[in-house]
């Protein structure tokens, strides 16, 4: 069910109608469980048995680690929740991408041989949920949470619906203690939901599939560009990212928030990051931790020399990169982030953190940072990496400049990046549920007022959710 | 916080710009049509069951805009009506859907011609094909149901009109959208009003459009056509095996038109072939003078003042011919 259908719309509106009477605590948490199932089910309701795989062997998985005294034992029963949870995921989403691979490198080396065409459909959200409940178990497996006792609320954890399909990916630590006790909930909660909502159905609607979509769509599906073209291709799609997931975030946190939950921010101001690794720090927030925390520091993390450091960088922004998708152009977008956060380490060992981050280097540093995660997202939207390169090509030779910005669509999208950027300055390091709080009420009411008739005014083509395919 | 203040001022904002905006554009004459879209297709592609009295209507803007749902309706009334066709696609691949489909065993009206069983256009439909098998499922459901109530109601709902691309057309200097003189409703089925344009341009246009096409164009042999379209038999066989019914409808176009098709895809070496084959179902305009008779105000779609009379003539041949069953409806009998 997709956040901008008219579908979520009554299905949140019957929700927040039955989790606001006056009923007891578990009852409302079963009207959520249900609520979410129906929720998951509503896209293609066979693949809500992956979901209740998953829930239930972590749930088993969990539970025995937890009485086995013998650390063998316990890795045994954390590789069967690895096993099944990367099982399904690696099969339904690499399957097809291995076996092309595979047929490829037997080409190469004289073997024809063609696999069957697998046709697999990607269980929406499988990405998301997966990590979400393996967080639960190796959390358990550390010994940083105890399983927790209702499967209830387990089940609930695993498949709440405000983030079940594309994240926030949440950690069993900041949830499930928020099922202990009913929330605070109500009209006031709604209401700053509400106006989440509205803000992050501007930010998808508007931005990301009224603006930037349709240039970065048209740019990329043609031969050849110029290398105006190419950045404005580039550009526009980094506003439509960032807006499109974004928005997907805020609306998520938004929903949460109206039934009384709280979820960590998922981006914060992102463009305005000085550095790769404050990259990091302010894009795709719960994946960065999840693989900071579960591959990252579980290959070492930076405690095995400098070299290893590096290494470790360097797998994690790969596999990081393999997460979005089964394509060589994100191994290629994950590598590269890996090279620059390689670079940014080096650096910051040769001369020292202290002067990268002097005020007069910063804004030059934030301008490098940028510039470098505009030509990252070439690889992460190209159909290939003949594309991509061919677009570098251009890019990267000022001599390829040679077209002017004169489409009133072109010009549009860049101005609204440039706004986007203002607006990301201005609101650094701010959640945006405190900054509604803050403003004057009137200045609150006409910003939101006017987002929402924009809103209602530009009905675009019905786009999925990009990381929806995640 | 002040919330109930706020969201007076966000609604009052809203709805006032809203209704605005609606009156401005119906004061431009511009009037509200749903959105023929994937999901919609989905929909009717949903009416496709194992009851027998389904008729599924396959083929591209022809039969959109020429086949009165109504009219059908009004014949065989307990019939469910799922119309697949898609503007400016062939339909092979939605045929193939079909027949891939082992609960169906309905009828298939099929608009085609010669042209649009070239095989480069076998898999033009395959996406909304997938799309439904995919992606399509109870959530997109009720979205496109809510949809299309507002597009049927609200000019405004339609993106042609939405905030941003006008603004890009000021930037641009392209002006207002244009008075469309294609209506859509639920059925998909869609009403061209040609009284509302210059037919006269619009035909000289197509033509161009249509003889550089033609000349640009490689056709296959006719023993080629006829051997890439082994798999649209095997196809028709499929349904018409399990008790359903397959019938290849030629739509009718005008004198200018015809001529070019001839001149290209000739009937007898292509059309002609294909259908006398064992066990196809077909019918050709230019064997009805009734069908033959409708003025194509564009050479190849009829007005939606015509749509009614040609449906009841279309459902009455086929009928005659002993490929649809006797009416039920109370509007059977063919009017003049």
């Amino acid at each position: 069910m997709n956040f901008d259908s008219y579908t979520f719309l009554v299905f949140w509106l019957v929700v927040l109608v039955l989790y606001n009477r006056p009923l007891s605590w578990s009852a409302k948490k079963n009207i959520l469980l249900g609520a979410s199932y129906i929720f998951y089910a509503a896209w293609n309701p066979p693949f809500i048995i992956l979901l209740w795989i998953s829930t239930l062997v972590d749930w088993h998985v969990a539970k025995k680690m937890f009485t086995v005294l013998r650390q063998r034992q316990k890795k045994l029963w954390l590789g069967l929740s690895l096993l099944t949870n990367l099982g399904l995921l690696a099969y339904f989403k690499y399957s097809a991408f291995l076996l092309e691979n595979l047929e490829q490198l037997l080409a190469s080396a004289g073997f024809e041989h063609q696999f069957p065409d697998q046709n697999l459909i990607l269980p929406i959200g499988i990405s998301f949920y997966t990590f979400q409940t393996l967080s639960y178990t190796i959390d358990v497996y550390r010994g940083q949470i105890k399983p927790w006792p209702s499967f209830r609320d387990f089940a609930l954890f695993v498949s709440f619906f405000p983030q079940l399909v594309a994240g926030p990916i949440v950690r069993a630590r900041s949830l499930l203690p928020q099922m202990l006790k009913p929330p605070q909930h109500g009209w006031n909660a709604i209401a700053l939901g509400t106006a989440m909502i509205i803000l992050g159905l501007f930010q998808k609607n508007v931005l990301a599939d009224g603006i930037f979509a349709p240039v970065a769509d048209q740019y990329f599906g043609m031969a050849s560009l110029d290398g105006i073209q190419a950045w404005t291709a580039s550009i526009a799609f980094a506003g439509q990212i960032f807006c499109d997931f974004a928005g997907y975030s805020t609306i998520a946190i938004g929903v949460a928030r109206s039934l009384g939950f709280r979820i960590a921010m998922n981006f914060n101001a992102p463009y305005t990051a000085i550095g790769f690794s404050d990259f990091w720090r302010r894009w795709h927030i719960s994946l960065s931790k999840w693989l900071r925390d579960y591959l990252y520091i579980s290959l070492g993390g930076n405690r095995r020399g400098k070299w290893l450091t590096l290494r470790n960088l360097m797998l994690t922004m790969l596999l990081g990169g393999l997460w979005h998708g089964a394509a060589w152009t994100f191994a290629a977008w994950g590598a590269l982030h890996g090279v620059f956060l390689v670079i940014e380490r080096v650096s910051i060992n040769a001369i020292g953190r202290g002067r990268l981050q002097h005020r007069f280097f910063k804004p030059i540093y934030a301008l490098i940072t940028l510039v470098a995660v505009l030509l990252s997202w070439v690889l992460f939207r190209a159909e290939s990496l003949q594309q991509a390169l061919a677009m570098y090509r251009v890019m990267l030779n000022p001599g390829a400049w040679t077209e002017s910005v004169t489409a009133g669509a072109d010009q549009l999208a860049l101005l609204s990046f440039a706004l986007l950027l203002v607006a990301q300055t201005l609101f650094r390091n701010h959640r945006q549920e405190v900054w509604l709080l803050r403003l004057p009420w009137l200045l609150t009411a006409l910003a939101l007022g006017a987002m929402l008739a924009i809103l209602l005014l530009s009905p675009a083509p019905s786009r999925a959710f990009i990381y929806f395919q995640f | 916080m002040h919330w109930r203040k706020i969201y007076l001022v966000i609604f009052i904002i809203a709805l006032s710009s809203v209704f605005s905006t609606e009156l401005y554009w119906r004061h431009l004459s511009y009037r509200p049509t749903v959105v023929d879209d994937k999901n919609l297709w989905s929909v009717h592609r949903q009416r496709i069951s194992d009851k027998p009295q389904t008729l599924a209507v396959l083929g591209a803007s022809r039969i959109q805009l020429g086949f009165s749902p109504e009219v059908f309706h009004s014949l065989y009334p307990d019939w469910t009506l799922a119309n697949l066709t898609i503007n400016a696609n062939y339909p092979v691949a939605a045929l193939a859907d079909l027949a891939d489909n082992t609960e169906f065993r309905g009828v298939v009206l099929m608009a085609i011609d010669a042209r649009s069983l070239i095989h480069i256009f076998h898999s033009m439909q395959q996406p909304w094909v997938d799309y439904y098998h995919r992606d399509f499922g109870p959530g997109l459901w009720l979205h496109s149901q809510m949809a299309t109530f507002k597009q049927s109601r609200l000019v405004t709902a339609n993106a042609e009109f939405s905030l941003t691309r006008r603004f890009v057309a000021w930037l641009g200097d392209s002006g207002k959208p244009h008075v469309t003189y294609i209506v859509f409703d639920r059925s998909r089925f869609a009403k061209a009003d040609y009284q509302q344009i210059k037919v006269d341009y619009h035909l000289r246009e197509r033509f161009n459009a249509m003889r550089k096409s033609a000349a640009e164009f490689t056709v296959p042999t006719a023993d080629e056509w006829l051997e890439s379209n082994e798999k649209l038999l095997h196809w028709i066989g499929l349904i018409q095996q399990r008790g359903g019914k397959v019938i290849l409808i030629r739509m009718p176009t005008n004198q200018e038109s015809w001529e070019v098709d001839e001149e290209h895809l000739p009937r007898r070496d292509y059309w002609d072939r294909l259908t006398g084959q064992e066990g196809i179902l077909s019918l050709h305009f230019k064997d009805w003078p009734e069908l033959d008779s409708y003025p194509l105000p564009d050479g190849s779609h009829l007005d939606f003042r015509d749509k009614q009379a040609f449906t009841r003539d279309l459902l009455h041949k086929l009928k005659e011919r002993g490929y649809m069953p006797d009416s039920t409806g109370q509007s059977g009998v063919r009017q003049q």
